[in-house]
């Protein structure tokens, strides 16, 4: 039967009810996974640290993509004010390019600027007041070049070559993050500058503090959130460079990271948990284990009862029963949906999404191939696996663990390259444990023994 | 947002209706998505590109809205263009961004493609947030197959985001089935010589005369290789053997890797003549490596590296071959090979893509392949079997009449130069099927008629025979004249039976010559040949769609015979099979037909109803033929109308 203009309206209703964005505190499509299936609520666990820890703390945070973290992240955020705190959020990406090795000094400058311009968005922007890229301008001309003028005066060639074109701080803002001779030029004179450098960025931050407290009061305690610093990957031929530069920083300079009566929340690559085992506590976010780590991979029935509820809530009883018809028949179709989603709410939303989009050129409810078409569709995306990926991905399907042979960049990368575009599905339940992807399960084990029967032949 | 009634038509014309369904799912995002959504469009070259934007064009102006395409004509524009994206948001009056540069992977400029791709990609995928932030239309990436794995690899935050990944290809319906055809019919690509012997019987000669010289051994085994490959190209195959033999004997016990390389080379051409794939392979892989552990000139390397190729091709491992090949044409680049010789190897890396169903790829090297051949001069008969693959190439992508153009232009060249009666006949062959893919079945039936005559002339082995008159007979039954068609599959049958062709090909014969009895109204000798052909496509593993259009003609035979339960419960299992399967909805709307129609014979009005209606839906949605559409107009009334009585 031909969809008519109601079918329409309700297909579009729910098409945008799947849509994939980060969800505001209270949305009624937010599904508590953690407290159904009784894990650790990241948000309370960092909310509830940054309480204990009295006036100042670190906290690093990290999820593979489409994890939810942006979500839980604004969740934090609307937690922490809840309870009193005053938070200021800034994008990474605005201010560094990830595509390039980062330095404590960068970090440490676009922490500060990031803070300014969050400051200035907060409490209204001031003429009269100092923005740390008028600060951090001064500084480089001022306190740098001219205090040591006279000890080493080799700096300030440098310094005048690097700043001479710029003409004020807004323009180091756009400078350190788009020109990388010019942070390649920096970074050797701020690096024998690093303490005051430091000590510069603390003072700016405890003028930002005095002056939320003249704004919001004496008790206010303040949070600053930098998202998206775990964006940082580099491009194929960086990557390594970038790694490196990232573990340097939270290996060697965590300290210098801490700011002065803030509490900060960093979000960081996840592949940190690789490369710094041990050394950096992170709190990561898993994806939902469908089924448990044992040979059987057997069904695990809470998980399960968390997507069919979240399929619920965005599509609605009704809507669940116009779209793939009445039961038994509906949970069947629903149920081939969630078995192939690796436990990836973004992966299950885009799924449903494209049932939706070839509902519209076909009939109501949808017909079980229609289903099966998008599934196969869904498992074009993740081939061709090259036969060297194939054979690590079945050593990690074998052992459920991240079959790493080394911390090296490269490995590390690849590992995080899989764990990112979900080949590798990242589970915490009791332990850390790993798997591939449902729908790549018969794929690996065909190009492994294709692969061996070649070597056979 | 409304779809235009004739939606994907061009597409569904140039791809058939696989592709069309696609095409669908884009227009359904815009009926039903708002704000900004990443779309990467899939299409096998620039043409299908073409007209994907003609028709989202349409779609968008129906609307008052405009495609918003980027300025991208080089490669260096990509990565320059979708960098400034961002700050540059779309107007309000812009329904889409386009950002289009499809190549395929054979074309002489992809390296730099390929480099401004990946730049494009790794550089957009920083821009994720801004572009989600300050776009309120959808932005299409739209590029050949190859761009998937890179985008996956090096755009990891955008791909995450991706609305959806549509993929335009040429219909697979009858594909599998082409393919397989094709390649028992294929040509032999012609070779790069190593060596010239046009005396392999003097160069023998001289081999066996007494040796006083101390290293003259040496000497022996290259005159004893020169003979060896003489002799096999005039195919004397046992004399070939016995002087290559003794050269790998004589050459085992030297410490000179060139010659023993040489002569692993020689004995691996005689394997892969003599059809021993798999052994030629280990032959070549040891001589590829002594001749580059000797350092071997790129030319010389180049020719084991294409020799290579050509024994995995013929093991079925197309994916591998395609690396030896492209590593033998940079060698024969390196080393400045002649035009011809470059010609020779572009044209079996075409067969390596084309076997593994990459035919826009594969067009593109036969295209190259025909330049560099003319650029030196080749033979005719080089020229024309480059011509033909070329042609195959189209024709696996739907383009029959271009591919019609290339057989013609290949018989010419093969009658020019002379070719064997056989390797005419294959073009022949083809050409008809070219003509056949455009509904011109008389003009077909005439170059089938010509190619089984040349196959036999040439005495072609039983097997292509069969195929020719396989294919003849379809022209015929395409003509309605069943009869005519009933012996020419008998004879194919007759011809893969004593070919030993597998079960799935003589069960798509056998499924033939039953429709040849059905159409004179011999239903129930159909019958027994539908359910031979059945059980030979499940003992075949025949894929869901071919086995359920068997089941569809079983149950077409049962209900001309008046037995319309029977025949209920094969239509249910044939349309079970095509959903299966993902079978076109044209196929699932004739299937659905049938079992309204076994329905209403039996009584069951209200059923037969809906299952007309469900078969009106699915044919129409596949803008299926004009007369199958009336068709089950005139059963949908036929059921309203007893119902009502």
């Amino acid at each position: 039967m031909a969809l008519d203009s109601s079918d329409r309206r309700f297909l579009r209703q729910i098409y945008g009810n799947l849509t994939d964005k980060p969800l505001q505190p209270g949305s009624a499509f937010y599904e508590p996974v953690y407290k159904i299936l009784g894990l650790d609520d990241p948000v309370q666990q960092i909310s509830t640290l940054i309480d204990f820890d009295g006036v100042q703390s670190i906290r690093l945070f990290s999820g593979f993509r489409g994890s939810g973290k942006t979500t839980e992240l604004l969740r934090l955020k609307c937690e922490l004010e809840g309870q009193g705190y005053f938070v200021l959020y800034a994008d990474a990406l605005t201010y560094v390019n990830a595509a390039e090795p980062i330095d404590i000094t960068d970090l440490l400058m676009v922490l500060a600027g990031a803070f300014s311009d969050a400051l200035e968005e907060c409490l209204g922007a001031d003429n009269s007041r100092e923005t740390y890229w008028d600060r951090l301008w001064a500084f480089l001309h001022r306190e740098v070049t001219l205090k040591d003028a006279g000890v080493k005066l080799e700096y300030q060639t440098p310094l005048k070559e690097i700043l001479g074109g710029l003409k004020g701080g807004l323009d180091l803002k756009f400078e350190l993050k788009s020109a990388t001779t010019f942070r390649e030029n920096l970074r050797p004179v701020l690096i024998n500058k690093l303490k005051e450098l430091k000590t510069s960025v603390d003072r700016f931050f405890e003028d930002g503090i005095r002056l939320i407290r003249a704004a919001q009061g004496e008790d206010t305690r303040v949070v600053f959130i930098f998202d998206q610093l775990e964006q940082l990957q580099g491009t194929l031929q960086s990557e390594q460079d970038v790694i490196r530069s990232v573990e340097r920083i939270f290996a060697t300079h965590l300290d210098l990271l801490k700011i002065p009566r803030i509490h900060s929340v960093f979000t960081v690559p996840p592949w940190l948990k690789f490369v710094l085992p041990n050394t950096v506590p992170i709190t990561l976010l898993c994806t939902v284990h469908l089924w448990e780590n044992d040979e059987a991979r057997s069904h695990n029935e809470p998980a399960w009862a968390v997507f069919r509820s979240l399929i619920e809530r965005r599509i609605g009883k009704e809507g669940l029963e116009r779209l793939f018809g009445p039961q038994p028949g509906q949970q069947d179709l629903i149920d081939r949906t969630i078995a192939v989603c690796g436990g990836h709410f973004r992966d299950l939303l885009r799924l449903l999404r494209d049932v939706t989009a070839r509902a519209a050129a076909a009939n109501l409810p949808v017909a079980p191939s229609l289903v099966i078409e998008a599934i196969n569709a869904a498992r074009r995306d993740f081939l061709p696996i090259a036969r060297d990926d194939a054979k690590w991905l079945a050593d990690i399907a074998r052992v459920r663990a991240t079959a790493l042979p080394s911390t090296e960049a490269a490995p590390v990368n690849r590992l995080a390259r899989f764990l990112n575009s979900h080949f590798v599905l990242y589970f915490v339940n009791g332990k850390e444990w790993y798997d591939i992807h449902p729908l790549i399960r018969e794929e690996v084990m065909d190009v492994v023994q294709a692969a061996a029967s070649a070597a056979e032949d | 947002m409304a779809a235009r009634q004739d939606d994907g038509n061009p597409l569904a014309r140039r791809y058939g209706a696989t592709a069309a369904k696609e095409w669908q799912r884009v227009i359904a995002h815009f009926m039903l998505g708002e704000g900004f959504a990443l779309i990467v469009l899939i299409v096998p070259d620039g043409d299908g590109a073409r007209l994907c934007r003609k028709e989202l064009e349409a779609i968008l102006r129906s609307e008052q809205q405009r495609l918003w395409p980027l300025p991208i004509a080089a490669p260096p524009d990509l990565p320059r263009v979708v960098s400034s994206l961002p700050n540059q948001p779309p107007g309000p009056d812009v329904g889409a961004v386009w950002v289009e540069a499809v190549v395929p992977s054979g074309s002489r400029d992809f390296q730099q493609w390929d480099r401004a791709w990946r730049s494009a990609l790794e550089g957009l995928n920083q821009q994720r947030n801004p572009l989600r932030d300050l776009f309120h239309c959808p932005v299409l990436i739209v590029g050949a197959p190859w761009i998937v794995p890179m985008f996956r690899e090096v755009a990891p935050d955008l791909w995450s985001v991706r609305s959806q990944v549509v993929r335009i290809e040429p219909d697979r319906d009858s594909l599998p089935q082409r393919l397989e055809t094709a390649r028992q019919m294929e040509k032999l690509g012609d070779k790069v010589g190593r060596i010239d012997a046009p005396d392999p019987d003097f160069a023998f000669t001289e081999a066996q005369r007494p040796l006083f010289i101390p290293d003259g051994i040496g000497d022996r085994v290259s005159l004893l290789v020169r003979a060896g490959l003489g002799m096999l190209e005039q195919r004397r195959f046992d004399e070939a053997e016995t002087a290559l033999r003794e050269a790998l004997d004589l050459a085992a016990g030297l410490e000179d890797p060139l010659l023993h390389g040489l002569a692993l080379h020689a004995f691996g051409c005689l394997l892969l003549d003599q059809g021993r794939a798999s052994k030629a392979e280990t032959l070549f892989r040891q001589a590829l490596a002594l001749l580059e552990e000797c350092g071997d000139t790129a030319t010389s390397r180049g020719v084991t590296a294409d020799m290579l190729g050509r024994s995995l091709l013929d093991q079925g491992r197309a994916l591998e071959a395609e690396a030896f090949f492209r590593q033998a044409l940079a060698l024969e680049e390196e080393g400045g090979a002649p035009a011809t010789s470059r010609g020779i190897t572009e044209d079996m890396l075409g067969r390596s893509l084309r076997h593994q169903g990459r035919a826009a790829e594969a067009e593109a090297f036969f295209r190259q392949a025909l330049a560099s051949k003319e650029q030196a001069s080749a033979s005719a008969t080089s020229r024309g079997v480059t011509a033909d693959m070329l042609g195959r190439s189209l024709l696996d992508q739907g383009r029959a009449l271009e591919a019609e153009a290339f057989f013609r232009q290949a018989l010419a060249l093969e009658e020019e130069g002379g070719a064997p009666a056989t390797s005419r006949g294959i073009t022949a062959d083809m050409l008809g099927r070219s003509l056949l893919d455009q509904g011109r079945a008389l003009e077909a039936e005439a170059f089938f008629r010509q190619a089984l005559a040349l196959e036999e002339e040439g005495g072609a082995p039983a097997t292509s025979r069969g195929l020719t008159a396989d294919v003849l007979g379809r022209s015929l039954l395409s003509q309605g004249r069943a009869s005519e068609a009933e012996p020419l599959f008998r004879q194919a049958l007759a011809a893969a039976e004593e070919g030993g062709a597998p079960a799935t090909s003589r069960a798509i014969t056998e499924d033939m010559l039953g429709r040849s009895l059905l159409d004179q109204g011999r239903a129930s000798e159909a019958e027994a040949l539908f359910r031979q052909a059945l059980a030979l496509k499940e003992e075949g593993s025949d894929t869901a769609t071919s086995r359920g259009i068997t089941a569809d003609n079983l149950g077409r035979s049962l209900l001309d015979q008046g037995r319309a339960s029977e025949a209920e419960a094969l239509f249910r299992q044939a349309l079970a099979l095509k959903e299966e399967g993902g079978a076109s909805a044209t196929s699932r709307g004739i299937t659905a037909d049938n079992l309204g129609r076994s329905l209403l014979v039996q009584g069951h009005m209200a059923e037969a109803e809906a299952l007309f209606r469900q078969a009106l839906a699915l044919a129409s949605e596949a803008n299926a033929p004009a007369d199958a559409i009336d068709r089950i107009r005139r059963d949908l009334a036929c059921a309203t109308n007893r119902a009502a009585e």
